[in-house]
């Protein structure tokens, strides 16, 4: 009797071991492509309050006494928000896509300049709808870009 | 080599493009500080990591302004000045210096 579960456990092991390994080959890779996914998501809603505040910046009038305190909060966000997607992205391409770092570098650096170049932070600075259309197109470049990994 | 951190020896939060947008704008930090440090001839090396972030105004005024002004060429730069940083995070603002310095032309006299 043992010789001859021995006898079926020689036959059935190479096969049981690798439908384990496959299992966890299949668990590993979707689990993998869920996270980058997610942290894709994640991205792309923050590019998406970075768009809402560059809009209201960059069509509001300069600093005036009305709304001084609105727009330095608003040079915060904005700042924050690209030092901050930019330091996520770098993260994903380190983990995810290492092929696409050089990539998502220079497109972060084409956002930071349209969003925080200029007379941004400036006491000069005049309401400027045309740089807002800049600051949309570099951010659907990098949206683009992420969403691309989706696929 | 003399070693400028924007973070302790200028300001953690520098901000701004010229002399009226605050204490810390780029223009100061050019004139006071990068300029100078530079004429001597010695190399300079630049830590940008210890402060909270930069605007770009603030990097293309401070950097791209050394050209654009007429103080030295982007070659002359890229001999001269280190820009350093140890936290990776801030690999996009020695990115975007390094844009500002290669794409600036001298304003013509």
């Amino acid at each position: 009797m043992q010789a001859c579960i021995l006898k079926f456990l020689w036959h059935i092991t190479p096969a049981l071991t690798t439908v384990v390994l496959g299992a966890f080959a299949a668990h590993w890779f979707f689990v993998r492509n869920g996270n980058a996914g997610a942290f894709v998501d994640a991205l792309v809603r923050e590019l998406e309050g970075l768009r809402a505040d560059s809009l209201e910046y960059w069509n509001a009038a300069p600093s005036s006494q009305n709304n001084e305190g609105r727009m330095t909060m608003l040079e915060q966000k904005i700042k924050g928000s690209i030092k901050s997607i930019s330091s996520d992205a770098g993260h994903f391409c380190r983990k995810y896509k290492k092929g696409m770092r050089a990539e998502i570098e220079r497109l972060m650096s084409n956002l930071s300049d349209s969003a925080t170049g200029g007379e941004f932070e400036s006491k000069k600075r005049k309401a400027d709808s045309g740089r807002y259309i800049l600051i949309v197109n570099s951010i659907n470049e990098v949206r683009s870009c992420l969403l691309k990994t989706k696929l | 080599m003399k070693t400028i951190s924007i973070g302790k020896d200028y300001s953690d939060t520098p901000l701004g493009r010229y002399e009226g947008d605050g204490p810390f704008n780029g223009t100061r930090f050019r004139e006071e500080f990068l300029r100078p440090a530079l004429e001597s001839g010695e190399a300079v090396h630049v830590k940008i990591d210890d402060t909270e972030g930069y605007g770009s105004s603030f990097l293309d005024e401070a950097f791209g302004g050394l050209v654009r002004f007429g103080y030295f060429s982007a070659s002359e730069l890229q001999s001269k000045l280190v820009i350093e940083l140890e936290d990776q995070d801030y690999n996009l603002y020695k990115n975007l210096i390094w844009r500002y310095i290669d794409s600036a032309q001298p304003a013509p006299k």
